[in-house]
């Protein structure tokens, strides 16, 4: 089984609107897609149908096999965090939710207690462990609720917005600790996002506007598509186009995604 | 018009207001930042009124609006403020109803409820076949429409807008700035916008209001906001990726190239300060 997440003439509608008009990609498994798409275009409905919030028409199958024929052990390994998921963490405690968060895992008490340690460990959240949700920023909220996800160690995590309510730093902290599950344990991210940069956290990106997907790929052939990005109202991303076109100038000589890298390529 | 905040203190659970006292006034676009648990949200409200005072007041011109004594001042308050939350909450069946109870809400005349609710559909670019949509099937983007079109209905005098930026793409976020900048011109309404965007919000705003722990740290023009670069990236605010390059560049290399928001004058200071190196720096500082 190669792919996580395989979307076939995937069709969805709202009474007599139809939002989703016959959709196909594939993620391959281990891999991070970003979605960008535009506001009203069908993206929290996809996810929703992605994760069988919401049934449509067509086909949708996630690490082999067909969403409506999953098992209940088999949903405990996808996890879906939404922009507003911090407001439905209802417990009296943060530690409360993530044990929640495990109960469908039939798992012993001391396995609680290591898999607990274990995001406690990667988030740097013990100090938030015996707080009152409600009394939590957004910010911190929002890092909750991505922890709560990934407590189960999840094989595919869908984020819709996640980061909406991150700032800078944290945000960076945050994408940083997925892309190392990532890596170290395989987990496919489909991260959806308004921010053309957050592609370049990734490996594949799917473009869908008005329902419909106009442009996929790997991310550097992406970056390579400026018109059709252009004709959706993407720019390319600062970094791309920064590279491009001091490529373009003879400054550089290969494209350069980096920042810190960038810097040193030009002033030597 | 102008609004006067004095010695303004407000709290509850989870934020708070220290000591504020500060003025806007018409035709500007005030931005307010600062990280999560700032007080910038709550800034927002105590100005719509939906937040109570423990302390100060607050005036629009000669008018006191805050502390709210009773109901027809709070009513005065709606009509004088749109406002829309960060987190939206719609009440009624239809997106005909949501708009009209505003209206009926400010005793207008039913015979002008209809030409307004398409006038506010109209202005923020929603279409009008969504008047039978309930909102709460609405995407993220247009029920942040819908909140704006709520705001500007009954034509207030000052526009809060918490998050406004929240849920839309590119196109519709310049569509936005350009609504923005209407408000401003056209209409000489005072625009506070809460957002750490700045890329959103650079466009728009004349002055930058920066939060910290309840209390105003700086109230300047964006451009000298912008200067406090590293100030702004501690307090986890994205800085656009243009200053955040340049930024890098004077750390590491200590070259200054100034502010610039346009992609070709980049790359001409690139070709510039890279072609001579660090000698001709002394010249612009």
């Amino acid at each position: 089984m190669k792919q996580a997440v395989k979307v076939t003439k995937l069709h969805f509608s709202y009474g007599e609107n139809e939002i989703l008009h016959g959709i196909n990609f594939q993620v391959t498994k281990g891999k991070i897609a970003t979605l960008i798409g535009n506001t009203g275009g069908g993206k929290t409905s996809l996810v929703k149908l992605l994760i069988g919030l919401e049934e449509g028409e067509g086909e949708i199958e996630l690490l082999g096999k067909k969403v409506e024929e999953l098992s209940t052990s088999d949903k405990q390994s996808i996890r879906v965090v939404f922009a507003n998921s911090y407001q439905e963490i209802r417990t009296k405690t943060v530690k409360n939710a993530l044990v929640l968060s495990l109960k469908n895992l039939n798992l012993k008490k001391e396995e609680i207690n290591q898999y607990i340690d274990d995001i406690v460990t990667l988030f740097k959240m013990d100090d938030l462990l015996s707080k009152n949700p409600k009394e939590l920023t957004k910010e911190e909220a929002s890092i909750v609720a991505i922890a709560t996800a990934l407590v189960t160690k999840p094989q595919i995590l869908f984020l819709d917005d996640a980061f909406i309510h991150m700032g800078a730093i944290v945000k960076k902290r945050i994408f940083r600790i997925l892309k190392q599950l990532n890596r170290k344990k395989h987990m496919t991210i489909f991260n959806v996002t308004h921010d053309i940069n957050e592609i370049l956290n990734g490996d594949y990106v799917i473009l869908l506007y008005q329902g419909k997907v106009v442009l996929k790929g790997e991310v550097e052939d992406v970056i390579k598509s400026e018109k059709i990005l252009k004709k959706y109202h993407y720019e390319l991303p600062f970094m791309a186009e920064l590279s491009d076109k001091l490529r373009y100038y003879n400054v550089i000589e290969e494209t350069i995604l980096d920042m810190n890298r960038m810097v040193n390529t030009i002033w030597k | 018009m102008e609004i006067r905040l004095e010695h303004v203190s407000s709290f509850d659970q989870i934020s708070s207001l220290q000591d504020i006292s500060e003025e806007f006034s018409a035709n500007k676009v005030y931005g307010i930042i600062g990280k999560s648990g700032s007080g910038k949200s709550h800034f927002g409200k105590i100005l719509a009124g939906r937040q109570p005072l423990q302390q100060g007041q607050i005036y629009y011109d000669n008018l006191l609006i805050q502390p709210i004594s009773n109901h027809e001042q709070y009513l005065e308050i709606q009509k004088k403020v749109g406002y829309v939350a960060e987190d939206l909450d719609f009440i009624m069946a239809t997106v005909f109803e949501e708009l009209a109870k505003k209206i009926k809400e400010q005793h207008y005349r039913e015979s002008e409820l209809e030409k307004r609710v398409f006038d506010a559909l109209k202005m923020v670019g929603l279409s009008h076949t969504f008047i039978d949509r309930n909102p709460r099937t609405l995407s993220t983007g247009e029920q942040r429409k819908l909140a704006l079109a709520k705001a500007l209905i009954c034509n207030p005098k000052v526009v809060v807008l918490d998050e406004p930026s929240f849920g839309f793409d590119p196109f519709e976020q310049k569509k936005l700035i350009k609504l923005v900048r209407m408000l401003k011109t056209r209409y000489h309404k005072i625009v506070i916008i809460i957002s750490n965007d700045l890329d959103f919000l650079l466009p728009v705003v004349d002055q930058i209001l920066v939060m910290e722990d309840g209390k105003v740290k700086m109230n300047q023009t964006k451009y000298q906001v912008l200067k406090a670069t590293r100030k702004l990236k501690n307090m986890g605010i994205q800085v656009p990726k243009m200053i955040e390059f340049s930024d890098i560049v004077l750390k590491k290399k200590k070259i200054k190239m100034g502010y610039r928001d346009q992609m070709n004058d980049l790359i001409k200071d690139i070709y510039r300060y890279a072609e001579w190196g660090c000698h001709n720096q002394h010249h612009d500082n």
